[in-house]
């Protein structure tokens, strides 16, 4: 199965359409820029009004770092990483995962970046944010520095959830660190003891950089049929499709939705708390199956915060407290629900004798057409002549602000919204400008969102895709240049 | 040269997936047609990219491409690679001199004229009468330039703290600070000679009668149509029929609601002269919707 559409964008798309279930959306940070990764997903929360977040993966394969071309990799092999008996591939695997944990500080440090109540709006004053509350975060790594601050405000959650899902030692230790949740795939009950045993012994040799314990979930492929025995069928049935029986990393349940219920949390190590309510559904196996996710040890004591290790020269933040999405045992509170707007049928815009047809081209005097009107929509979002003080004005970030805006322009028929992008605040004096609306976000992201909302209008937006000093400078082999 | 270069690896990454590259075919087990598939193996100055595409072909196949920028590069840029042209050439005379200097660039590089649209970004105010509109366009201007972002302004053409300067006041008598690079670093750029550009802004605003609040408004809120919606539409459509776009970037002075008025009482007015659409083509893209020719 090949050809699959980009995780992140997609998360942003099936935002608008749901209210509760968390997106949790897998980008890897091999190759990806941890700045456009971070607001990516700040996005989605925005969109998702705080249902965001991100599964961290590497990508180890050779053949994906030639498609990216910015780095060459050896060849990967999986069962000498599992050994740990090749250096090269330890030291291949230490540096992937060493990097993505660079990356889940650098987006955790960016969603910091700005306090919850920078945005003040002070017409007295003319500002628009108070700069004291925005913060550089400095991040100066082996692989990349990004100075920051975010160009999108902290979002809903604060801090989006981070799921990594791991195997063994360095992975654990990228959970410890950084991860909200980690995903384990213990065969039986010994098997989840010793994995447990892995992650207190992870736990002894990483700082971690959450405030909150790790939560450890075990993940389970289900098949589910009324019986047993269809169950088993439909198994065999697949595997003799597929050419050779189906295997994953996981246990695979093939059972009625009742045994498959009774067996997960007997498998999630009963000793500690259950959430019945805790299976989430994520793209799976070969056969198109579900891999549940079963919440298990809520509280490992192992893995006890020992606070975000950082450059204390700077402010520290105070979080908001989390949306339950970072707990899923706890009562989750009723969600405003925002079901998709539909496009006004009925506008007085439109002709009543409901001519489905283009218009008829008018002529000029001499019998020649005339030459058609192009508009697009540009989203005044952030620059110094948006007026912000009026009272009328609305968030620039708020999803509500870019559904408003969209379904308005296609209400008018334009060809097209268009979204400028800027990748660093604007600085006056060495110091970040206050006077104008700042705060945009991801711009494919947000225009993902914007595509489930809308129907026909198209969508643009300015791509930069170079790097910049907020950005962060990877030690890359080329000098970049600017690109749009 | 590194957007044409990034442009292009795009293209071949697009072009990747032939058409109809799904087959999906339950029988066979055949879930991509044979030769499918076209590895790009682009080794060039700026990017180095082998392997396939990691999409199948997207409705357009090529997605629009948008450009904004004004330098001799850009509008060969443009005229080699754009479909769209995002342009600051808003005012008449300039934008048919635009127009014609960009659309007559096309045909050299094979392109019809139609392949390429040029929309220059224009704001607006709306009144019932045009002394209203005018009225409103000024105190929008007053919103859009606090006495603050004036002052701020000016700071970086002088390069120097203007703060104990009144906004509503005169212009300075000082001339701007050639080192400080903090201060000069921002809206204002490419400006080679400061002392000669205050200079400027000087006599301007004594002739005329400004402050520096009216000064700046004068250049960073000026509105491009401020008048009735029938004067809007009739002006944006001479621009359209007289060539000096094809169109423009309408852009609102608030947020989200900016975009509010000109939908309700300026597009009517363009339906009803029989030059803009009143229903989209069900299921065009936005390729067709613009009205590119390939």
């Amino acid at each position: 199965m090949r050809g699959r559409l980009d995780a992140l964008l997609l998360a942003t798309a099936i935002a608008p359409h749901t209210s509760s279930i968390g997106l949790v959306p897998t980008i890897t940070t091999t190759h990806t820029e941890p700045f456009h990764v971070a607001t990516g997903v700040q996005t989605l929360d925005y969109v998702s009004e705080g249902r965001a977040g991100w599964r961290v993966q590497v990508s180890g394969r050779a053949h994906e770092a030639a498609h990216v071309g910015r780095r060459t990799l050896p060849a990967l092999d999986p069962a000498l990483v599992v050994l740990g008996t090749d250096p090269a591939q330890t030291a291949l695997i230490e540096d992937l995962f060493g990097e993505a944990r660079d990356a889940v500080e650098v987006a955790r440090r960016l969603w910091d970046s700005w306090e919850d109540d920078a945005v003040i709006r002070d017409v007295e004053t003319g500002r628009f944010v108070d700069r004291e509350k925005l913060h550089y975060i400095d991040f100066v790594g082996d692989r990349f520095t990004v100075e920051g601050p975010s160009i999108t405000p902290r979002p809903p959650q604060g801090q989006p959830l981070v799921y990594a899902l791991a195997h063994q030692k360095v992975p654990y230790e990228l959970a410890v660190a950084g991860a909200d949740i980690v995903g384990v795939t213990p065969h039986d009950d010994a098997h989840l003891e010793a994995i447990l045993g892995q992650l207190e012994t992870a736990a002894h040799d990483v700082v971690r950089g959450v405030d909150e314990p790790l939560r450890v979930w075990t993940e389970i492929s289900v098949l589910i049929e009324k019986t047993v025995d269809a169950a088993h069928a439909t198994l065999d049935r697949l595997n003799a499709t597929h050419g050779e029986p189906w295997t994953s990393d996981t246990v695979i349940l093939a059972d009625t939705p009742e045994a498959v219920a009774a067996q997960a949390p007997a498998l999630a190590l009963p000793r500690y708390r259950r959430c019945p309510a805790a299976a989430g559904a994520a793209a799976g196996g070969p056969h198109g199956d579900h891999r549940a996710r079963c919440s298990a040890a809520a509280c490992r004591r192992g893995a006890r915060p020992s606070g975000r290790s950082r450059d204390p020269s700077r402010p520290t933040r105070i979080r908001s407290p989390r949306e339950p999405l970072r707990d899923p045992c706890r009562h989750r509170p009723r969600r405003r629900l925002h079901p998709r707007a539909r496009p006004d049928r009925k506008h007085p815009l439109m002709t009543t004798t409901a001519s489905t047809t283009a218009h008829p081209i008018a002529q000029d005097a001499s019998g020649r057409p005339l030459r058609q009107v192009h508009l697009a929509a540009h989203f005044p979002g952030v620059n110094n002549t948006s007026v912000w003080s009026d009272g009328k004005a609305e968030s620039q970030i708020a999803f509500s602000s870019f559904r408003h805006f969209a379904q308005n322009a296609e209400r008018g028929k334009f060809d097209f919204l268009f979204l400028a992008e800027g990748l660093r605040l604007r600085e006056q004096k060495g110091l970040i400008h206050d006077l104008d609306v700042v705060g945009r976000p991801n711009t494919l992201a947000i225009l993902a969102g914007i595509a489930a909302v809308t129907e026909h209008i198209g969508l643009v937006g300015t791509l930069r895709l170079d790097v910049q000093r907020t950005v962060r400078t990877r030690q890359a082999a080329r000098e970049p240049r600017p690109a749009e | 040269m590194r957007a044409e270069e990034f442009v292009a690896v795009a293209r071949a990454l697009w072009d990747g997936w032939a058409p109809g590259a799904l087959a999906a075919n339950k029988k066979t087990g055949e879930f991509l047609s044979a030769d499918a598939l076209a590895a790009v193996d682009h080794h060039g100055a700026q990017f180095d990219v082998s392997g396939f595409g990691t999409l199948p072909r997207s409705p357009q196949g090529h997605p629009v491409i948008v450009q904004a920028g004004d330098s001799a590069d850009g509008r060969d840029f443009a005229s080699a690679n754009a479909e769209v042209i995002f342009s600051l050439h808003s005012e008449f005379e300039d934008g048919q001199k635009f127009f014609r200097d960009v659309k007559g660039r096309l045909p050299a590089v094979g392109r019809h004229p139609d392949s390429l649209k040029i929309l220059p970004a224009a704001t607006f105010i709306l009144g019932d009468t045009e002394a209203e509109a005018r009225e409103r366009s000024r105190e929008v201007a007053l919103l859009q330039v606090s006495p603050q972002t004036a002052i701020s302004f000016l700071e970086q053409l002088w390069g120097t703290d203007l703060g104990g300067y009144d906004p509503d006041g005169p212009l300075p008598e000082i001339d701007p600070v050639l080192a400080d690079e903090g201060v000069t670093r921002g809206r204002v750029r490419h400006v080679a000679d400061p002392v000669a550009v205050a200079k400027a802004w000087r006599g301007l605003a004594e002739a005329e009668g400004l402050s520096i609040r009216d000064l700046v408004i004068r250049f960073a809120a000026k509105h491009t149509f401020v008048g009735t919606p029938v004067q809007v539409a009739e002006q944006i459509n001479r621009h359209v029929q007289e060539e000096a776009s094809d169109g423009f970037v309408i852009v609102g002075h608030t947020n989200p609601t900016g975009l509010d008025d000109f939908v309700d009482r300026v597009i009517p007015e363009l339906q009803e002269r029989g030059v803009y659409r009143t229903e989209y083509e069900p299921g065009a893209t936005l390729r067709e919707t613009l009205g590119l020719t390939q």
